[in-house]
């Protein structure tokens, strides 16, 4: 899967969970940035990047990631 | 007065921390919020909290490092769990990882129902400080000031610290007594009228308390 995919896929996912049809993916982008990324919405995000890409992430990836661009080096390596 | 020795938790004090987390939590009522939310009977939460402060992530309330306990006897008294807050990456975050993590599916999808109502009362841990989170006495301790020596000996493992911050529900008031008496002041009150609310967690008003050491 290319990188522009696995972004355009991630995408449609945050927007879902943080219902915002605007919101724009960049590898800076992290918590800080969203309106509503709490700890609920962030164990829904996750869940629903595992089920999309049919992946689990380890607790370790998960504790590495610190913004969408480690999200996306992360995915990349289980596909 | 009762001799007490005050030491950092280990793995082997993780059942009593448990205990401490389900009664802060609970704040004197029969509801646990985690059970409520993630529709999971209460000693289904007990196992998840176990794996989870086995797992060794620092930061947080599920996080054996976060504690120190006070012991008499060999046997503990009463603990207090405290970090201080990452400017970079909140412990909000580290958390929901190794909650996401142990929870089933079912259970997020259940919660996401109330993700609205229940920001109503989310309070950011505030950034920098050394934040308080679970503290639990036993109740044939109380009276001996261990949440003061628990608190100190916090502080003195943090040492360039300048704020402590607490939050908890409003109808906690013994507790918030107590804080008042160590120094903390409220800064941050909310209050939440959605019904709802006091289906999932004990109280439906929560403040954040501070106090700025010098």
């Amino acid at each position: 899967m290319e990188t522009e995919e696995i972004k355009s896929k991630l995408e449609n996912i945050f927007r879902e969970v943080f219902t915002d049809p605007s919101l724009k993916l960049d590898g800076g982008l992290t918590a800080n940035d969203v309106d509503g990324w709490d700890s609920l919405s962030h164990m829904l995000l996750i869940s629903e990047v595992e089920k999309e890409f049919s992946i689990k992430f380890r607790l370790s990836d998960l504790n590495k990631m610190r913004n969408v661009g480690d999200m996306m080096d992360i995915i990349v390596t289980k596909l | 007065m009762p001799e007490y020795t005050f030491r950092e938790a280990t793995e082997n004090d993780v059942d009593y921390i448990v205990q401490a987390i389900i009664e802060a939590e609970k704040s004197g009522t029969d509801i646990l919020s985690y059970s409520r939310i993630f529709d999971l009977p209460e000693q289904e939460i007990r196992d998840l909290f176990h794996q989870m402060l086995l797992e060794g992530i620092d930061g947080c309330e599920f996080s054996i490092a976060s504690y120190i306990v006070a012991v008499q006897n060999e046997q503990i008294a009463g603990t207090i769990g405290a970090w201080v807050e990452n400017k970079e990456h909140p412990s909000s975050l580290v958390k929901a990882n190794l909650l996401g993590y142990y929870l089933p599916r079912n259970s997020l999808l259940h919660a996401s129902a109330y993700s609205t109502v229940l920001s109503e009362l989310n309070i950011d841990h505030v950034k920098g400080a050394l934040s308080f989170v679970t503290v639990y006495i036993s109740p044939e301790h109380r009276g001996h000031h261990l949440f003061e020596q628990l608190a100190d000996m916090h502080i003195r493992r943090n040492p360039g610290i300048r704020e402590l911050s607490i939050q908890l529900m409003s109808n906690n008031y013994y507790a918030i007594k107590s804080y008042e008496r160590y120094g903390f002041e409220k800064c941050l009150e909310l209050k939440s009228s959605n019904e709802l609310i006091l289906t999932l967690l004990p109280f439906n008003e929560k403040i954040l308390m501070n106090k700025r050491l010098k």
